[in-house]
């Protein structure tokens, strides 16, 4: 009778347990959210209504609005930056969709090279990809330029500057797209990679012709996927900065992101920055509720992983193969090859001069020397290692919490977990930094002694990143039918155990993609760093900076730039070995 | 009764001859500072000096200099660099982080500084630092004393033709699209001072109406003009020039100052409200306002306020009119600058 009772009370409390996991996992997450995310916006909401430096609060007012909001060229800029952004996520959708399915679902040769090489753009800083363009393309000095003129005047059309000019429009965007790819590749190569065939080959049997399978199944199965990257990209644009500052100011073209800059660099108002950055996240709320309601409500429309085994269908391209390839190594020339060549010439020149032959004998690596004797890099090189590893695995592991409660769970306001990890992408990282000094300056924060560490450093970062990691692990678990739980579940096992034994191991290749993006982005990214730099944390992307911005030396940047993009390259290249393991769904 | 007080007169007398005929020849109004500088030890310094640049050395000529002067005191030196470390410096000391005695920010976040009340003020008057150097509300002193001129591309615009550049050159549609300039075009505001706001927005219509292409950052039109991207830019630093010429080795850039020529106030350093040593910091500060000390900032850094004799700006600009900014001109920068923004066609949201 005893035993009976035991066994009863062992069985509700182990059920009661089952039930209350998620809960607790979603009140855990939760708070995670909260304290990273909530605490900079709160502040950055804080700020746009206050005038002045944060440091000196005034009485709350609606004066930053009223100035920003009723300013025409406010809506100039807002009709700049949408159709910068929109062109910009449209060639940068347009390029990696394509380039997702050649290296996934084509015979295309050296598909798995391609792929890798996909990876290395991540690992240029944004300035010196923008730089390197410049001397590229620039109106007068752009060495492509003037190798064009050399041709016309061969021609006989003779030219004084041109024919391509990079100040405009067109070379924000290009500029943009260009760089954008990788993220969205990343996004979405796991949707094609782990999609079923089964449903194209169905498509296929009906009589369904390749362009009308691809546009009725394949699309729309990888809608979730599709939009997710559609969305962040476009955000990206809006909030793409490097190229919009080197190449739109000089042609007196502003987008929103240049006007924040300028909002507290020209004339300090952070008042009217955050009022900018607010405005942001309005429209970042707007597109999350796109998201959640085309995506993430129909998720079992999108599940292609079950329970049944098979095997990617791949697409012989047949003559098209080689035209293909030479497609991607033309973008991975223009992307990587022509800047790299650029930065590598600036690297080993003793001052920056177009590239000549005359210029091969004074080449030198002396600036690669000079970078071992400058003042801590040793340390930096340590701190961004460390820095690096943790936000990248954190955000990856926070990620897929949020997209398994959001995704697998009823738990109500679990969508209000997506869309903070969402928001978090929209505000910009020179506001998070600052937010993170004041919270971390003051009680109760102060007492967890973060300021000026590492931590602090990579606490702001998660915060930057989680937005793209949530959207590659939604996208991951929308794609996993909840039918392999389930048999899990019935197995007898609990829903926190089969979610670490059944659903992580299944979603392992997008986890891996996310940790790479989030590890080069981590590696490169300077404004937050610069901002929460004290006397133990500086990073290496905070000496380039410094190098660059501050002593003036564009080609000791740029052999720092080199070592980024070689040791970023490396990265990539186990990293590719692991997710093609990963990958492997036999 | 009158005898006992002329036998303590007599040695009284005796003693006070005695101090004054031994007192130390350099007394003055530093001497309780250097006593308080001695119990201190140490100073932590935070300014935008650099200690080398490009792997040879410019700014520690300076720190070493005052080290000689005051071997007692260990200076630890850390960097402060542009508007977004300065602002970390001003949020990290409100929020009762103070890592530095001696501290720098931007003409413009003075009042901010004021306002939050993290600034220990000194009679810098006092401690003989000139008015030039001098803020008037005794928050600091200035400190890297920026003079512009327009910065040419040698390769493109020969020394001879420079040498007859005025203000109007920008203006003059023979450069037209051929010219840069900063985004903050500093040196009209201290001309604007001069000139007046007429003439000033004025001149700014007729350069915008030459094309010139705005740079975002000092550094990145200064690396296109060496380049050849660009022939003039207009309101070019003399620091960026001479850094470049000096440090990097760059035979492409030259740099000349028509009249009259602008004078910025630079940075501001102070002595900071919480510091743990602000007898030291005092000391560093004044010293800085010396002679000495700005013909050797003039030497590393091309930063020397051009009144003292025997540096090189001094040189330079000797005899030619000059447009010098001050701190009382400070107050209402960013309105002059946003006026001359909006002349030039800039968008300026205020």
């Amino acid at each position: 009778m005893e035993a009976v009772t035991a066994r009863a009370v062992f069985s509700r409390w182990h059920g009661m347990r089952l039930r209350m996991a998620p809960n607790f996992l979603f009140g855990a997450v939760a708070l995670i959210l909260l304290w990273l995310i909530l605490v900079p916006l709160g502040q950055m909401v804080l700020n746009s209504f206050r005038v002045g430096h944060p440091a000196v609060p005034t009485p709350l007012t609606l004066q930053n609005y009223i100035v920003g909001f009723t300013n025409p060229l406010t809506y100039q800029m807002i009709w700049n930056t949408v159709y910068f952004a929109t062109a910009g996520t449209l060639l940068t959708v347009f390029i990696a969709v394509l380039f997702a399915w050649l290296t996934e679902r084509t015979d295309m040769p050296w598909r798995n090279l391609a792929w890798s090489l996909l990876l290395v753009p991540l690992a240029m800083p944004g300035f010196l990809f923008a730089m390197a363009w410049i001397f590229l393309l620039d109106n007068r000095i752009g060495i492509v330029n003037v190798w064009l003129r050399a041709l016309f005047a061969y021609l006989g059309w003779n030219l004084d500057t041109g024919p391509i000019n990079i100040y405009s429009m067109g070379g924000m965007i290009f500029l943009d797209g260009l760089r954008g790819v990788t993220t969205v590749f990343l996004l979405i190569v796991g949707a094609f990679r782990a999609m079923d065939p089964n449903l194209e080959e169905a498509a296929r049997i009906s009589g369904a012709r390749a362009l009308t399978t691809f546009r009725r199944v394949t699309l729309p199965t990888l809608l979730p996927a599709l939009l997710a990257a559609f969305l962040y990209s476009f955000i990206s644009s809006m909030e793409s900065f490097e190229a919009p500052l080197l190449v739109g100011l000089p042609a007196n073209i502003y987008v929103y992101s240049t006007m924040i800059f300028f909002s507290t660099r020209l004339m300090p108002s952070y008042g009217l920055a955050a009022a900018f950055a607010v405005s942001y996240c309005v429209l970042a709320v707007f597109l999350v509720i796109i998201y959640q309601r085309v995506a993430l409500r129909q998720t079992e429309r999108f599940a292609t992983i079950t329970g049944k085994g098979y095997r990617p269908r791949v697409t012989r391209l047949g003559h098209w193969r080689w035209p293909a390839f030479a497609l991607f190594a033309t973008y991975f020339f223009l992307a990587v090859m022509l800047p790299l060549f650029i930065l590598v010439w600036a690297a080993l020149s003793p001052s920056y001069t177009q590239p000549s032959w005359d210029g091969w004998s004074k080449l030198s690596l002396v600036h690669f020397r000079r970078l071992l004797e400058e003042p801590g890099i040793l340390p930096s090189a340590w701190n961004t290692l460390v820095i690096t590893i943790t936000t990248a695995t954190a955000c990856v592991l926070l990620s897929f919490f949020v997209s398994w409660l959001v995704v697998r769970t009823k738990i109500r306001g679990r969508m209000i977990l997506d869309g903070l990890t969402f928001l978090a992408h929209s505000i910009p990282g020179i506001v998070i930094a600052l937010a993170f000094i004041f919270v971390y300056l003051q009680e109760p924060f102060r007492s967890l002694q973060l300021y000026g560490t590492v931590w602090i450093v990579s606490l702001a970062l998660i915060t930057q990143y989680v937005a793209f990691t949530t959207r590659t692990t939604n996208a991951a678990i929308t794609q996993v039918h909840k039918e392999l739980e389930e048999a899990a579940r019935i197995s007898g096992v609990g829903r926190i155990t089969t979610l670490i034994r059944v659903t992580l191991p299944l979603i392992l290749p997008a986890f891996a993609a996310a940790w790479i993006w989030v590890a080069a982005h981590a590696v490169r990214a300077f404004s937050v760093p610069l901002m929460l730099a004290s006397e133990d944390n500086w990073t290496l992307s905070v000496i380039l900076w410094n190098i660059w911005d501050e002593q003036n030396a564009l080609t000791m940047a740029a052999a720092l730039g080199v070592i980024f993009i070689s040791s970023l390259a490396l990265l990539t290249f186990f990293g590719r070995r692991f997710i093609v393991r990963a990958f492997s769904m036999e | 009764m009158k005898m006992h007080s002329n036998r303590w007169m007599v040695p009284a007398l005796l003693s006070g001859v005695l101090f004054i005929t031994t007192a130390p020849a350099t007394a003055g109004p530093l001497d309780q500072y250097i006593e308080g500088a001695k119990k201190e030890g140490a100073v932590r310094v935070g300014i935008t000096i650099r200690q080398k640049v490009q792997g040879k050395v410019a700014g520690q000529k300076y720190l070493d200099a005052f080290q000689k002067q005051y071997p007692f005191l260990k200076v630890n030196f850390k960097r402060i660099g542009g508007a977004r470390e300065r602002n970390r410096l001003i949020a990290e000391m409100s929020g009762g982080v103070v890592n530095y005695d001696v501290a720098t920010v931007s003409e413009t976040m003075v009042p901010t500084i004021v306002d939050a009340k993290l600034v220990r003020t000194v009679d810098w008057a006092k401690l003989g630092v000139p008015d030039s150097l001098r803020h008037p509300g005794n928050v600091g002193v200035s400190l890297r004393t920026p003079v512009f001129g327009i910065g040419y591309n040698r390769d493109l615009v020969s020394d001879d033709v420079a040498k007859t550049f005025t203000w109007e050159t920008c203006t003059d549609p023979k450069w037209k699209g051929k010219t840069a300039a900063d985004d903050r075009p500093q040196h009209l505001k201290e001309l604007y001072h001069l000139w007046g706001k007429e003439k000033t927005l004025d001149y700014a219509k007729r350069w915008a109406a030459n094309k010139p292409a705005m740079e975002p950052s000092r550094s990145t039109g200064a690396q296109k003009l060496e380049s050849g991207a660009y022939h003039l830019i207009c309101g070019m630093a003399r620091r960026q020039a001479k850094d470049l010429q000096v440090y990097g080795g760059v035979k492409s850039i030259g740099i000349v100052f028509p009249e009259p020529v602008p004078v910025g106030v630079g940075d501001l350093i102070f002595v900071t409200q919480k510091g743990k040593s602000p007898n030291a910091a005092t000391l560093f500060i004044a010293w800085t306002a010396t002679k000495k000390a700005q013909n050797i900032l003039d030497d590393a850094d091309f930063s020397g306020h051009p009144s003292f004799e025997g540096n090189d700006i001094n040189d330079v600009i000797k005899g030619k009119k000059i447009a010098y900014g001050s701190w009382k001109h400070s107050e209402n920068s960013d309105a002059v600058l946003a006026e001359i923004l909006q002349a030039m066609g800039f968008p300026v949201v205020r």
